[in-house]
């Protein structure tokens, strides 16, 4: 257990005591599910503190802390609770200030110690969904009584909820990151490419020009474009910042016209990538901002006609399914996709810029680049397609040739024909018998009639193959043709036939 | 004053219930039915599940899930299992776990999953059971990848079941359809340094129903009070965040060759240079999809049964959605004992 939430306990516990000493000059008699209720409370506190001497038992110094608290609340609690009991006077309705306070005191606590408990990825959702309910819930005496009033006219509306905290909410159920002010992210964004330009200045003197170049460039076009930038800007900016700077220090003088190049074009993709991106999240923040006042205009229609307000859970639901419906419409349309598809291909752009800086940064530092760990996993995926041919073709082994297989193939028809017709993997170890070229291979010891066939067969023909063979062949002759198993490595065929090959030569 | 008082005794023991709850939570188990794992090659292995009984079927069944987040799925609490209530109904579990993907799986292709892996799982049983032929489940892109399986190797497949398994993609107006028709899959595969993140693809299936990860917080503060409802809400949450990244190379083809050219339902698909035509799936087919499927809708489901060449095949409907098919109350005591039935049934 989280000891902040702990000490949020002991809080909220104490409001609570403290708003039920408050209350007096209440005549009603304790009933019987208080009786319970208390013994309820009895058992769960002295079964919590058993346990946790378990659980914090390594912890000694939290564990009494944890105790102590908890004793003195319970101490607290418990002679409240009994004067409470004796005295049913001091039990009463009253100071629902109190009350109002501990219960939100209550959801709080609840709420985070909640959160705490979900995978991490997920607590900003529920952050969100948190964000989003409380921004409706300490509105909603407001929107009743507008509602009431008939006071549903957006601008009104947006006095009341502020649109950039509503936009917010919108965009992060979204996934988006906040939007802010436009020119406050401009002035920053200018900023960040100018101590970037001013850092690639100081490393690299040489490269003056080219940097006065690209900062004019720069400029030029940010002028233009300065009312799309997009506020996240600045978040993403300090980490390429802080992702930037040490490559400055590492990179050698001869990769240093190909990093500028690489930072210069990463700047306009990576720009074209925000500009992109604003546009995607316009379209679906001006899609939500219709939704609240539809919803309250429909309110006021019909409120006091034929319907009862609703309740908040009811306007509160009602509002998230409206939301989704508007959003998912604006998803729906061809415009929605084409953007889509163009964040995604200039972030994709910016992304492969970025690493290919890297990889010039790098190129004289002794880590394994990208692009050799491709080749790596490309050889890897090379072996995995041998390996399967392989056991391709042993399960099509003959049933009467491979005593291996005949568990599993009983059912697949002997296929001599493909063995004969593929032996590369067999034979591809002591190279291929040149076409009409065959040696007397009888000539070897244990090489019979049958035997000399089969291995023909295989396109092993000449005394310069088998000359060849070693261990892992003479396996695979054995998988092959079963019925003369460990022959070829005990007659050391390989042997044999260099010196039948050696005689030939000196005929 | 009875209200006060009832209101504050209700609030209190909700308060304190959930403090005790909260705070006995150190670890939230998911895939919990006793296996072992009987064969590994790399990231992937299978699991054999343990069983004190004699299973009524002598075939044992593959469940080859989709390389989209986890199997656990099918085994996410203990008393909604799919995989506990298969083997309660009689029959013999195996479960493929595809692993995690890094980046030196880029290129590891649908080939390398489907005539090597999904291949090896499928021989494996073979040889254990002494059998021709095991029975195989697909579920989602596990599906498709067992019909394709199947058509290749219809002599080793005795009877196939296909959970809200897409292969139909042309007719289809989902966003995840759209979308994917019109995405340049070279370049974001390549961006990705040829791994496709899990954040990536959870994030796509997000905004279909992009409200849908505020709904299931409706309501938080009552699911503490009970400690079952708040390990199973803590158990579908951990399932949700747990989704390992994708081979590019086998996204690439997925999405090139069934998302935009849909292929597969066209007869032009090829894997590892061999035709896959789905009328060589001539073995009982049991075809399940969800109803209110908004990842894999019915549209793209359905049509599996008019393209196989069997003729033992049926089609059932599922009353949910994607994930309700294996952790709804409807699918312990509807589905789960329906497949088992159909299982035993074509046992022979």
């Amino acid at each position: 257990m989280n000891w902040m939430d702990l000490n949020k306990t002991g809080d909220f516990w104490k409001a609570w005591q403290d708003s039920a000493k408050a209350f007096s000059g209440q005549s009603q008699p304790a009933t019987d599910p208080v009786k319970e209720w208390w013994s309820q409370q009895e058992k769960f506190w002295k079964e919590a503190m058993e346990k946790t001497t378990g659980i914090l038992g390594n912890q000694p110094d939290l564990a009494k802390q944890w105790q102590d608290m908890q004793g003195n609340f319970m101490k607290q609690w418990t002679d409240m609770a009994k004067s409470s009991m004796s005295n049913p006077s001091t039990m009463g309705a009253g100071s629902s200030d109190m009350w109002k306070q501990f219960a939100q005191q209550t959801e709080t606590w609840y709420a985070d110690a909640f959160k705490n408990k979900l995978p991490e990825q997920l607590r900003p959702h529920f952050q969100t969904y948190m964000d989003m309910y409380k921004m409706f819930t300490s509105q909603w005496e407001n929107i009743q009584g507008m509602i009431k009033n008939g006071l549903v006219e957006p601008k009104m509306i947006w006095q009341m909820i502020n649109p950039v905290q509503y936009g917010d909410a919108i965009g992060k159920v979204m996934g988006f990151k906040p939007m802010k002010d436009l020119d406050e992210v401009t002035r920053q964004a200018n900023r960040f490419f100018e101590q970037l330009r001013n850092a690639a200045m100081k490393m690299f003197p040489a490269a003056e020009e080219q940097v006065l170049e690209m900062n004019e460039a720069f400029n030029n076009w940010s002028n233009q474009q300065s009312d799309q930038f997009f506020p996240f800007l600045n978040g993403v900016q300090e980490v390429m910042k802080q992702n930037l700077e040490p490559y400055f220090h590492l990179s050698g003088d001869d990769n240093q016209t190909e990093v500028l190049r690489s930072l210069k074009e990463m700047q306009f993709s990576y720009l074209a990538y925000l500009h992109h991106s604003a546009k995607l999240q316009k379209m679906v923040l001006d899609a939500g901002a219709t939704v609240l006042p539809a919803m309250m205009q429909e309110a006021r229609d019909t409120f006091g006609k034929e319907e009862e307000m609703p309740t908040f859970d009811t306007f509160f639901k009602t509002y998230m399914d409206r939301l989704e419906n508007a959003i998912l419409e604006t998803m729906q349309t061809d415009a929605y996709t084409t953007t889509q598809n163009e964040v995604l291909a200039s972030g994709a752009k910016s992304k492969m810029i970025y690493d290919e800086m890297l990889e010039n940064i790098f190129k004289d530092w002794p880590f394994m680049t990208k692009r050799e760990a491709d080749d790596l996993a490309k050889e890897a995926a090379q072996l995995r397609r041998r390996v399967r041919d392989l056991e391709t073709r042993m399960a099509n082994v003959p049933t009467s040739m491979n005593g291996t297989a005949t568990k599993v193939s009983s059912k697949v028809e002997p296929k001599v024909a493909a063995i004969i017709a593929s032996p590369e993997a067999v034979i591809s170890r002591i190279g291929t018998a040149p076409k009409g070229v065959a040696d007397d291979l009888k000539e070897i010891k244990g090489i019979g009639a049958k035997l000399e066939e089969l291995l023909k067969e295989m396109g092993i023909a000449t005394y310069k193959q088998v000359a060849k063979m070693d261990d892992a062949v003479y396996t695979m002759i054995d998988e092959l043709i079963p019925a003369f198993k460990g022959r070829a490595k005990r007659e050391k065929w390989a042997v044999q036939a260099k010196k039948l090959l050696k005689a030939k030569t000196l005929v | 004053m009875a209200n006060w008082t009832d209101n504050i005794v209700e609030k209190v023991n909700t308060a304190a219930d959930a403090i005790k709850n909260i705070g006995d939570i150190n670890e939230v188990d998911v895939a919990t039915a006793p296996r072992e794992v009987v064969w590994e090659d790399g990231k992937v292995k299978l699991y054999h599940f343990i069983r004190e009984e004699k299973p009524k079927a002598k075939t044992p069944v593959i469940i080859s899930y989709a390389l989209v987040n986890r199997w656990a799925m099918m085994d996410l609490q203990p008393d909604r299992s799919f995989i506990r209530k298969l083997i309660s109904e009689g029959i013999d579990v195996y479960v493929i776990d595809w692993g995690y993907p890094t980046r030196t799986d880029r290129y590891k292709s649908m080939e390398d999953y489907i005539l090597g892996d999904l291949n090896h799982c499928v021989d494996y049983v073979r040889q254990a059971h002494g059998i021709d032929q095991v029975n195989l489940l697909g579920v989602c892109q596990g599906g498709t990848f067992s019909l394709i399986y199947s058509a290749l190797n219809p002599d080793k497949i005795k009877n196939l079941i296909t959970l809200v398994t897409p292969v139909e993609f042309a007719d289809n107006d989902g966003l995840l359809f759209k979308w994917s028709r019109e995405m340049d899959v070279d370049t974001m595969v390549e961006s990705f340094g040829g791994l496709i993140p899990g954040d990536f693809l959870n994030f796509g299936f997000d905004l279909l129903k992009p409200m849908n990860k505020m709904r299931k917080y409706y309501g938080f503060n009552d699911v503490a009070k009970n400690k079952a409802s708040l390990m199973n809400f803590l158990r579908m949450e951990k399932w949700v965040s747990d989704s390992p990244a994708q081979a590019g190379e086998t996204y690439r083809k997925f999405i090139k060759d069934l998302y935009q050219q849909n292929k597969l339902a066209e007869g032009t698909f090829e894997l590892g240079d061999q035709e896959v035509d789905l009328k060589k799936i001539t073995m009982p087919v049991l075809t399940i999809y969800a109803k209110d499927d908004h990842i894999v809708p019915p549209d793209s489901t359905r049509p599996i049964n008019d393209l196989i060449g069997s003729k033992d095949k049926e089609l059932l409907e599922f009353p949910g959605g994607h994930i309700g098919v294996f952790v709804g109350s409807r699918s312990q005591k509807m589905l789960t004992p329906a497949v088992a039935k159909w299982l035993v049934d074509r046992d022979q």
